[in-house]
C-alpha cells in the first residue's frame, strides 16, 4: 500500500524557474504549430493557389506532431496545477489522457473550423460542402492513429465507477441511434422530413452519451 | 445497498480521495459506494474489507439479515 507521505510528495512543491521556462517554452511550440497548421490550410484555399498540397500536408503533419510534442511536455509539467487531492496512479494516468483527449479535440475542431471558414460559410464545417485535403488528412490521421490509442490507455486505466458511467452514455447513446436514425430515414422516404443528416445524427448521439457519462459519474 | 465506509474511513481521519488513493480508484468512485449509488464489484469489496481489516459482511449491508 501506497504511504500517504509517499503519495504528496511535491504536491506542494512551488514552480521552479526551468519549470517555467520549459512550460512557456511548450506553449510557444504549441501556438507556433496551430498557427503553421492554420497557416497551410488557409494557403492551400486561396483562390488560385499552386500549392504543392503533398508538401504542405508534410509540414502540417510535422506541426501537428510538434503540437502533441509540446502537448504532452505541458501534461507532464503540469504548470496550472496547484496543491493536488492524492490521487491512485491509475486515476491520475485516465485524468491526464481525458484532459490530452479534450486537448486534442479542441486543436482539431479549431483547425478544422479555420479550414473550412474560409470557404465563406461560418458553418461550413457542419455542412457537406467540400473541405481542403491538407486540412483534413492530418485531422483524419490524427482522429484515427492517435485518438484510438489514447483511448486504449485510458480504458485500461479507468476504475469500475467510471466504466459503469461510460456504459450508462452509451447505452443512452445507442437507443438514440436506434430510435431516432430509422424513424428519420422512413419519414424522410415518405416525404415528411428532409434526408437523414449523418453529423446532425453523430453529434446528437456524442451529445447524450457525453452528458449521460458525465452526469452518472459526478452525480 | 448501506455500507459502513463513511463511518470507517472518518475513524481513520482519511479524505475520500486518500481513500481512493489506498484502493486504486477515484475519489468519485468513493463517494459514490458512500452514497450507495454505485455497489462495488466483488474484488472492490474484498480491498475494501482488507484495508479495514474487516469483513465485507460487516462493512456492507443488503438489508436482508
Amino acid at each position: 500500500m501506497m504511504a500517504m507521505s509517499e503519495d504528496r510528495r511535491g504536491e506542494d512543491r512551488p514552480a521552479g524557474v526551468k519549470k517555467v521556462a520549459l512550460a512557456v517554452l511548450f506553449g510557444m511550440i504549441l501556438l507556433f504549430a496551430i498557427g503553421a497548421v492554420i497557416g497551410a490550410g488557409v494557403a492551400v484555399l486561396e483562390p488560385g493557389s499552386d500549392t504543392d498540397v503533398p508538401v504542405v500536408a508534410l509540414l502540417v503533419a510535422v506541426a501537428i506532431a510538434a503540437a502533441l510534442l509540446s502537448l504532452w511536455g505541458l501534461m507532464k509539467l503540469k504548470p496550472w496545477a496547484g496543491p493536488e487531492e492524492p490521487m491512485s496512479p491509475n486515476t491520475r494516468k485516465a485524468n491526464n489522457l481525458l484532459m490530452l483527449a479534450g486537448v486534442l479535440g479542441a486543436v482539431l475542431g479549431a483547425v478544422l473550423s479555420l479550414g473550412a471558414v474560409s470557404l465563406d460559410d461560418p458553418f461550413a464545417l457542419f455542412s457537406n460542402g467540400p473541405m481542403p485535403p491538407a486540412v483534413v488528412i492530418p485531422a483524419i490521421a490524427v482522429w484515427l492513429l492517435i485518438v484510438p490509442v489514447i483511448s486504449w490507455h485510458w480504458h485500461r486505466s479507468i476504475d469500475e465507477h467510471e466504466v459503469e458511467a461510460y456504459k450508462f452514455g452509451g447505452i443512452a447513446a445507442l437507443y438514440l441511434y436506434a430510435f431516432v436514425t430509422p424513424a428519420w430515414w422512413l419519414a424522410w422516404r415518405a416525404g415528411l422530413v428532409p434526408a437523414p443528416e449523418t453529423m446532425v445524427i453523430y453529434l446528437a448521439v456524442i451529445g447524450l452519451f457525453g452528458a449521460g457519462w458525465f452526469w452518472r459519474r459526478s452525480r | 445497498m448501506n455500507n459502513r465506509l463513511k463511518v470507517l474511513r472518518a475513524e481513520r481521519n482519511w479524505s475520500q480521495a486518500e481513500l481512493g488513493l489506498r484502493l486504486d480508484v477515484s475519489r468519485q468512485a468513493v463517494n459514490a459506494i458512500e452514497t450507495g449509488k454505485h455497489d462495488p464489484s466483488l474484488p472492490l469489496a474484498f480491498r475494501i474489507a482488507r484495508l479495514f481489516n474487516a469483513s465485507i459482511e460487516e462493512i456492507f449491508n443488503d438489508g436482508h439479515e
